[in-house]
C-alpha cells in the first residue's frame, strides 16, 4: 500500500509535525514571539516547556478559577469582570474546537503522539499487546476524567481563589500532568521531574506526577493510549462535541453486528461504534477522531469522516483490503522477529 | 498628627530596610534604585509584584535622569523627588525598561532594570524593548526570562554588552550578588557573555522552600577617549528550587511508576492469555 494514501500514516506524520512545532515551536518562532503566542493563544501545548510556541488551555482555566474568579467571589467585585478571563479563554478554546473538533487528541495533543509512539515501540519490541481492555474496565475508567476536569481543573483551583486551599493547589492538574514532564524532558530540561519537598501538597503532587509519568510509560508500551482515557482535555472536548465541524458518521448496516472491526481496531476501546445502529452521530465522548474504525471498516461508507457534512474519508472495501494487508505486514515486522529471521540464515549458512 | 508621622516615617524606615535587605551592599555609593518591598510568595513575573505602579528607592541619584520604555518602545521620563518614586501605569502590561543615567565630569554612569508587568500581551515582542538603545553603554538581558521565569541562583544567563547600540567585544563583564558573591566573563566578538548566578543566599535549610529574593547587578565599565562609562544592568534572583526539588528522587518515582506499569502490563497480558 503506498503509505501517503494510508492515513494512519498520514496522521502520524501530522503528529510528528505538530509534536515538532509545539513542543520546539519557540526554536522557530523565538522566545519572545512564543511567549506572546503563549498569551495570546490559549490552547494546546504545555506552559512548562520553555522552548513550546504555546500553551496548554488548561493552565490559564486553573489559574483564573484561582486567581480572577475564586478571588472576586472571595474579595467582592464584579462577578462578570472576574468571570470574564474564563469566558474568552473558552471561547479561544471553542472556537479551534469549532475546527478541529476532537481531532486535537487524535491528530495534534503531544502526549498522544508520544503515547502512539510508545505503542509502536512496544510492537517492535515484541511484548505482548493488548489491543483492547475489558469493557468492565473501560466503563469503570470513563467517568475519571470528568472527575480529573472538574475537581482539579476547576474546583480545587476555584477554592483556592476562595482562599479556602493553600496555594498549592491552584494549579493541581498541571502538578500531575504528565505532558509538563514530557514536553519539558523532549527539550532537554529536566527541571520538572522532582519531588518537591516544600510542604505536603506539594509532595504528594510531586509523587503522583512521576510515579503516574513511569506508569504510562510502561503501560504504553502494551496498552494503547493509557493517559487519554481519563485525560480532561477529553472530557472538556466531549462537552463541546457536538459545535465540531469533524464528525464520525455511521450508516449502519445489518452487517455491522456481526462484524466489529471498528471497535476492535478503536485505540480508545469505544464499543458503542459497533453497537451503535440509530444515531448517526458516532463522535462518542472518548473518540478522538482519530478515523482507525473508517479505515477498517470493510463495508463502503458505513463509517466517514464529515467536514462540515461533507465526507473527507469514506469507509471502502477496497482500502480496507490494502491497509488490512498493510496492518498484517507491519505487525510482523518486529525485533524478535527479525532476530529469529537472522538466527535461521545464520544456522542456514552454517 | 504626631501619629501620622510616626506612620509615615515607620513605613519609610520599613521600606529602607526592606531594601537594604535586598539590595544591601551592592554597588555602594553607585547610582541605583531598586524595588521597596519584595516579600517572596506567588508572583508572575520578575519584579512587579503587581500589574500597577510599585514604589522604589534610588540611591545616590543626584543630578540624574530617569526614563522609561514601554513595549512598544515609546518612552517617558519619569519625575524623580527625593529617594523614592512610583512607576506610572502605561496602560499595558509585560516588559518594561527604566533605566537613570547621569553625566558627571569625565564619567556617564547608568542603571537599568527590565521590570515585567504581568497581564496581557503588550502586542510587541520583548525583542523589540531590548533592540532600543537605552544608554550609551549598556548591558542587555540575551533573552530575558519568559512569563513564569526567574533568574534563579546557580543558573547561568547570557547578557550582550552594546555601546553606542553596537555590540561590545572584549571588555570585562562582572555578575555581583547582594550577598557579596559573583562571577565575571569577557565578551566575545558579538559581546555576549554568559554569567553565572552563584548559589549564595545565606541559611538556606535543604527540603524547605524559601521565596527569598535578592538583587544582583551586572557591571561594565568602558573607556571611549577622555569619557569614562560605567553601566549596571540590575536584576532579582530567587533560591534555587533544587534545594527542596529532589530530581534523583523523581527520577526513582518514575522508575517505580515504570516498575509497576510493567507489572500490571504482565498481569494483564497473562490475564487475556488465560481468557482467550
Amino acid at each position: 500500500m503506498n503509505p501517503f494514501r494510508n492515513l494512519s500514516v498520514i496522521r502520524k506524520l501530522v503528529q510528528l509535525v505538530a509534536f515538532a512545532f509545539f513542543v520546539y515551536g519557540g526554536v522557530i518562532v523565538g522566545p519572545y514571539l512564543a511567549d506572546k503566542i503563549s498569551i495570546a493563544l490559549p490552547a494546546l501545548s504545555c506552559a512548562y516547556d520553555t522552548q513550546a510556541a504555546d500553551l496548554c488551555t488548561l493552565i490559564p482555566f486553573q489559574h483564573q478559577m484561582d486567581h480572577r474568579l475564586g478571588t472576586v467571589i472571595a474579595n467582592g467585585g464584579n462577578f462578570m469582570m472576574g468571570l470574564m478571563p474564563t469566558l474568552i479563554t473558552l471561547g479561544t478554546f471553542v472556537l479551534l474546537f469549532v475546527i478541529l473538533n476532537k481531532a486535537f487528541c487524535g491528530w495534534i495533543c503531544p502526549l498522544g503522539t508520544f503515547q502512539e509512539f510508545l505503542h509502536i515501540v512496544g510492537q517492535k519490541l515484541g511484548l505482548r499487546r493488548h489491543e483492547s481492555l475489558g469493557a468492565e474496565t473501560v466503563r469503570r475508567m470513563r467517568p475519571l476524567k470528568w472527575l480529573i476536569l472538574v475537581v482539579l481543573v476547576f474546583l480545587f483551583p476555584l477554592l483556592t481563589g476562595l482562599g479556602w486551599l493553600n496555594h498549592d493547589l491552584g494549579d493541581p492538574f498541571c502538578r500531575i500532568c504528565p505532558s509538563r514532564i514530557l514536553t519539558s524532558l523532549a527539550t532537554g530540561d529536566a527541571s520538572q521531574v522532582y519531588v518537591n519537598t516544600a510542604n505536603a501538597t506539594t509532595l504528594v503532587f510531586s509523587l503522583i506526577a512521576d510515579f503516574l509519568f513511569g506508569l504510562i510509560i510502561a503501560l504504553g508500551l502494551t496498552v494503547r493510549q493509557p493517559f487519554c482515557r481519563i485525560c480532561p482535555m477529553l472530557a472538556l472536548h466531549a462537552v463541546f462535541r457536538k459545535i465540531g465541524l469533524l464528525r464520525l458518521v455511521k450508516n449502519a448496516k445489518p452487517r455491522c453486528d456481526k462484524c466489529g472491526l471498528c471497535a476492535k481496531v478503536c485505540p480508545m476501546d469505544i464499543r458503542e461504534i459497533h453497537t451503535e445502529m440509530n444515531k448517526r452521530d458516532v463522535t462518542f465522548e472518548d473518540c478522538t477522531l482519530c478515523g482507525r474504525c473508517v479505515e477498517f471498516c470493510p463495508d463502503k461508507d458505513v463509517l466517514q469522516l464529515k467536514y462540515l457534512g461533507f465526507p473527507v474519508f469514506s469507509a471502502s472495501p477496497a482500502y480496507f483490503k490494502r491497509r488490512n494487508k498493510a496492518q498484517k505486514l507491519w505487525e510482523k515486522t518486529t525485533l524478535a522477529a527479525s532476530l529469529k529471521r537472522r538466527a535461521k540464515a545464520g544456522k542456514a549458512a552454517t | 498628627m504626631a501619629i501620622k508621622a510616626g506612620l509615615i516615617s515607620g513605613f519609610i524606615l520599613f521600606a529602607v530596610l526592606q531594601g537594604v535587605a535586598f539590595a544591601g551592599g551592592l554597588l555602594d555609593g553607585e547610582l541605583m534604585f531598586h524595588p521597596m518591598n519584595r516579600g517572596g510568595g506567588h508572583q508572575h513575573g520578575q519584579s512587579s509584584a503587581r500589574p500597577g505602579g510599585k514604589a522604589y528607592m534610588l540611591m545616590n541619584g543626584d543630578d540624574s535622569v530617569m526614563r522609561m520604555w514601554k513595549p512598544d518602545g515609546d518612552s517617558v521620563e519619569i519625575e524623580v523627588s527625593g529617594d523614592y518614586f512610583d512607576l506610572p501605569m502605561t496602560g499595558v502590561d509585560n516588559y518594561h525598561a527604566v533605566a537613570v543615567e547621569r553625566k558627571r565630569q569625565g564619567l556617564q554612569e547608568s542603571y537599568m532594570r527590565y521590570i515585567y508587568r504581568r497581564g496581557k500581551p503588550a502586542g510587541h515582542s520583548p525583542a523589540e524593548l531590548l533592540a532600543i538603545s537605552k544608554s550609551t553603554l549598556e548591558v542587555v538581558p540575551d533573552p530575558l526570562p519568559r512569563e513564569h521565569r526567574r533568574y534563579q541562583s546557580g543558573e547561568s544567563w547570557p547578557f550582550v554588552v552594546r555601546f553606542k547600540g553596537e555590540p561590545l567585544a572584549n571588555v570585562g563583564v562582572v555578575l555581583k550578588t547582594a550577598h557579596g558573591n559573583g562571577s565575571d566573563a569577557v565578551s566575545d566578538k558579538d559581546g555576549r557573555v554568559r554569567l553565572h548566578i552563584p548559589d549564595d543566599f545565606f541559611d538556606v535549610v535543604e527540603w524547605q522552600r524559601d521565596e527569598r529574593r535578592a538583587d544582583f547587578a551586572v557591571t561594565v565599565e568602558h573607556q571611549d577617549g577622555d569619557m569614562r562609562y560605567r553601566t549596571h544592568l540590575g536584576a532579582e534572583y530567587e533560591i534555587n528550587p533544587k534545594h527542596w526539588r529532589s530530581t534523583s528522587l523523581g527520577v526513582l518515582v518514575i522508575g517505580i511508576g515504570m516498575l509497576v506499569g510493567g507489572f500490571l502490563g504482565r498481569v494483564r497480558g497473562r490475564d487475556s492469555k488465560e481468557a482467550g
